[in-house]
């Protein structure tokens, strides 16, 4: 069954004084089954985080429907909308947005808290998950007391603690190091294979490289998609560096 | 070229940051308005004309120099939360080549600015409101006006002066400020991680023993005349525990709910009480200026209004009548003595040709004097100073029967050695009373304590503040004799003997003729003193019509000062709140922003934001509720200096400053809160 279905999705922009119209999503349309890892791949203002910002539920297509789990994301009343995206939805940023006035234990139980759970459920929910991101160490401290791969491993514990089914990822990698970003795509692959369905966006070939299928977006549009098939990451890794050469420079050939 | 460009791009940066500018600029107009009109009344002739005109020209003398210090305080400190904000741009500035020379030209011409624009807009409105604030303060004078637009230019050129100096001082901060840090600092200035407040057990212990200490002052000073010393440690220690209680206290409480697993981890109170022990890590300091503020406000208006109103109060304590004439005697007179009432009826007889009628004439003599009570011994005393009330001392006065039967109307018989005793803020229960170890009185009548002096209509030199000890006896004149004997030879003491005429003027207006009459008198009281031959050593006659005008010159000149100052204060409180509303609003900004990505409803939000923004509303106001709920009787006591004594205005007065100022406060607060929600709904694009 299909985690993500995403119909013929539109979204067109206005200016504020609605001379200028801004077609940041033309026609996309996708889907993503339960245990896949999918990345997105495209240039900066080629409707990435348009995508991703509609998927999440922040933002309203112009046309088009997103069903998560069979449920459409536009039928959801505003209200319900930010408790349906903490149930069944995990976040992990570029930027992390861990919140500086909480302990990384805190900030992890933050969508826990919000939907009404118990200390001790969290806890016990916490236990096992900060042994595996190896985080279990700081959990006391203050987000700007940790480095920067901490803090994404804290992010992404805090996306997994409510048991979402689907990961949504924006450019994880983006503020880390080579190490930290290692770590990370090592962890997510990790996940994946435990069943974790991740979707992630980034235009980092080494970060695409290491998902299951690559959707390449521009201008708006899904422009061509691989599978990683039978390659390992280092062939699978040069599969997205031709598409991608090819997406630059051939324009409009498929 | 060169020139021009500083001035325009303090200008324009102060331009595009109005929302900052704004509001210093309209206070600190407000504060050179209010100054200029304070040292405008201090050499006002229309107001140095009156009767205690000099007096009410010191006091805004006094109120111009404390405002001159409160101005300079609080335009430094909000300052230098507009510099905070405008670092990032310096940082800019210096990044992209301007040297700190060019960034202290342009902080120069932006003071010059501020200067120019505070002093125009303050300068011409304290030039328009300057009379119309006279005219207010004589109408509270209770004087005629007359109408004159002028400017007066020594009060501009010293509001000038002044306000230079302030601004100077501020300038050269920000140089310094702006000099000690690098472009990469300045740059970031805004965005330094920020250690996570920590409980501070020691200082918000200390920050309750303060606050407790303070209280107990209040509460247990008796005198605080006397203890003048303690008066002000008691102010300066509620002072140091709001700050201490707001800084510290408030993050340490904060702190141990969080220790409480089941109570932090709820939606309600996760959110809202890890962000306030951050808000009041950083505005615990603005919070405790604002309620020192408020209680200051408070304060100020209650104890001034309630003077005020109680002017007449006061007038009717100390001058039962319209006209009183009072000798002081050198010798008790026997009742049979006509000495006295002839020489009333002389002076009487002025009051004929002025077509005056004496109606509810008094006339009585009595003895004045302080002492000490142990057992049932009362000893006379000499007080070093009759103004000033000693901790121990009482005032004795001690009445003849007839003339008590007189003015009261009362039929009390008394036989010799028997008295009657009456005490106001003392109690006295022995059956007996021995005075010097002289004179033993029984003491077979009690006047109700529900009677004051004020209801006997007896005018003394007791200051009406001082525990008041009253005696009516008979065979007055042999008793001060004995009395005056057992004197003679141990320490002295000031025995005063006063006699006393009184009585009002038939018809409503009759000031004018009261005053006429005592110029009449005037001349006449000494040579009757010199004729008397030794039995009168002063002879004086006053009019209440007289006195009225000098105390309403004092009264209403405290009441207007403590106006105009709690309108400055006002202005910083609402400076204060606003900046601290902006301030956290662009630090929450973002911080909601990342809530609602990770599933916050926009219902929670509002609601944590309105659970907190209500707690840092409430939290100053009912500080300054409490601090003046604990001032209170420190304050009616130094009202009793005043000579008001009516407890039932000045509670009533006080709540009612409590409730218009509360009412206040919360449009004050709508409305600054607006700018919060306008900032933190604006969702950032990230």
């Amino acid at each position: 069954m299909n985690v993500l279905e995403v119909r013929s999705l539109k979204k067109i922009y206005s200016t504020r004084l609605g001379g200028n119209q801004v077609q940041a999503l033309r026609q996309v349309a996708f889907s993503v089954e339960a245990g896949e890892y999918v990345a997105v791949m495209g240039e900066s203002g080629s409707g990435k985080t348009t995508l991703l910002n509609i998927l999440a539920g922040l933002d309203q297509p112009t046309s088009g429907q997103v069903l998560l789990e069979g449920q459409d994301l536009g039928q959801i009343r505003e209200k319900d909308l930010a408790t349906f995206r903490r149930d069944h939805l995990g976040f992990v940023f570029q930027d992390f947005n861990l919140l500086d006035t909480f302990t990384i234990e805190d900030n992890i139980y933050l969508p826990l808290v919000l939907a009404g759970k118990s200390y001790e459920v969290m806890h016990s929910r916490l236990q096992p998950l900060a042994q595996q991101l190896a985080i279990s160490p700081i959990l006391s401290k203050y987000p700007y007391e940790v480095s920067g791969g901490q803090k994404q491993r804290a992010a992404v514990a805090r996306a997994l603690i409510t048991g979402p089914r689907l990961i949504l990822a924006d450019e994880p990698t983006g503020a880390l190091d080579s190490h930290a970003t290692d770590e990370l795509l090592a962890l997510f692959s990790q996940i994946n294979q435990q069943g974790q369905t991740i979707l992630m966006v980034t235009h980092s070939v080494k970060a695409a490289s290491r998902a299951g299928r690559v959707l390449f977006i521009k201008d708006g549009v899904i422009f061509h998609q691989l599978y990683r098939g039978l390659s390992d990451d280092e062939q699978f890794y040069q599969k997205i560096t031709d598409s991608l050469t090819l997406l630059t420079t051939g324009e409009g050939r498929r | 070229m060169k020139s021009t460009i500083y001035p325009r791009l303090a200008s324009d940066s102060m331009k595009k940051n109005h929302r900052l500018y704004v509001p210093f600029l309209l206070a600190s107009s407000g504060m050179v308005l209010i100054f200029y009109i304070l040292s405008y009344l201090s050499h006002s002739p229309l107001i140095r004309s009156l009767r205690g005109g000099s007096d009410l020209a010191s006091i805004m003398n006094f109120g111009s120099l404390v405002l001159a210090l409160f101005s300079g305080i609080f335009l430094f400190y909000t300052h230098s939360f507009l510099l905070r904000r405008r670092k990032t741009e310096f940082g800019l500035y210096n990044i992209l080549g301007m040297d700190k020379r060019s960034l202290a030209h342009i902080l120069v011409w932006e003071t010059l600015i501020i200067t120019g624009v505070s002093l125009l807009l303050g300068g011409l409105g304290g030039i328009l409101l300057a009379k119309l604030a006279e005219a207010s303060l004589l109408r509270l004078v209770k004087s005629d006006i007359s109408f004159t637009l002028k400017v007066d230019l020594p009060a501009l050129l010293s509001s000038g002066a002044v306000f230079a100096v302030i601004f100077g001082l501020i300038l050269l901060q920000s140089l310094l400020q702006i000099s000690r840090t690098n472009p990469i600092d300045l740059l970031h200035s805004q965005a330094v991680g920020e250690k996570p407040p920590r409980s501070n057990w020691i200082l918000a212990v200390t920050g309750l023993l303060f606050l407790g200490a303070a209280y107990y002052l209040a509460l247990s000073i008796k005198d605080p005349i006397a203890a003048l010393a303690w008066f002000f440690i008691a102010v300066i220690l509620v002072i140091a525990a709001t700050y201490l209680l707001f800084i510290a206290g408030s993050v340490t409480a904060c702190r141990q709910l969080q220790k409480h697993k089941a109570f932090y981890y709820q939606k309600q109170h996760f959110v809202a009480l890890s962000s306030m022990t951050y808000r009041m890590k950083r505005n615990g300091a603005g919070l405790a200026s604002i309620a020192i503020l408020c209680t200051m406000v408070l304060v100020m208006l209650s104890s001034t209004v309630c003077l005020y109103a109680g002017t007449e109060d006061i007038l009717c304590t100390r001058y039962p009548r319209e006209v009183i004439v009072s000798a002081s005697l050198s010798q008790a007179q026997s009742a049979n003595d006509t000495y006295w009432t002839d020489l009333t009826s002389q002076l009487l007889t002025a009051s004929d040709q002025l077509a005056l009628t004496p109606e509810n004439q008094l006339d009585y003599q009595y003895v004045y004097g302080s002492g000490e009570i142990s057992g049932d011994q009362l000893s006379l005393k000499k007080a070093n100073d009759t103004t000033v009330p000693t901790d121990s001392l009482i005032s004795v006065i001690i009445l003849p029967v007839e003339d008590y039967n007189q003015i009261s109307g009362a039929d009390l018989k008394l036989e010799s050695g028997q008295a009657m005793i009456y005490t106001n803020r003392l109690t006295y229960t022995a059956a007996e009373l021995q005075i010097n170890q002289a004179v033993t009185l029984q003491l077979t009548q009690r006047l109700d304590s529900a009677d004051t002096l004020k209801d006997i209509r007896v005018i003394t030199e007791a200051s009406g503040y001082s525990p008041e000890l009253v005696l009516v006896v008979p065979d007055y004149a042999s008793l001060i004799r004995q009395l005056q004997q057992s004197l003679t030879g141990t320490e002295p003491a000031d025995l005063y003997l006063g006699r006393i005429m009184a009585f009002d003027v038939a018809g409503s207006d009759s000031a004018v003729a009261e005053k006429q009459l005592l110029s009449e008198w005037q001349p006449q009281l000494d040579s009757l003193v010199s004729q008397s031959g030794g039995r009168l050593s002063s002879l004086t006659a006053e009019a209440v019509a007289t006195e009225r005008n000098y105390y309403y010159s004092t009264n209403s000149g405290m009441l207007f000062i403590a106006v105009l100052l709690a309108l400055v204060f006002v202005l910083a409180t609402v400076l204060i709140m606003y900046y601290k509303q902006m301030s956290e609003g662009y630090e929450d900004q973002s911080r909601f922003a990342i809530m609602q990505k990770v599933g916050m409803t926009p219902q929670d939000i509002r609601q944590s934001i309105n659970a907190q923004i209500l707690t840092v509303f409430l939290l100053p106001l009912l500080t300054a509720g409490l601090h003046l709920a604990f001032a209170f009787p420190m304050l009616q006591k130094l009202l009793l200096l005043f000579g008001l004594s009516n407890r039932r205005l000045f509670v009533s007065v006080t709540l009612l400053s409590f409730a218009v100022f509360a009412v206040f406060y919360a449009l004050i607060y709508r409305i600054t809160s607006r700018a919060y929600y306008h900032i933190v709904s604006a969702r950032p694009q990230t």
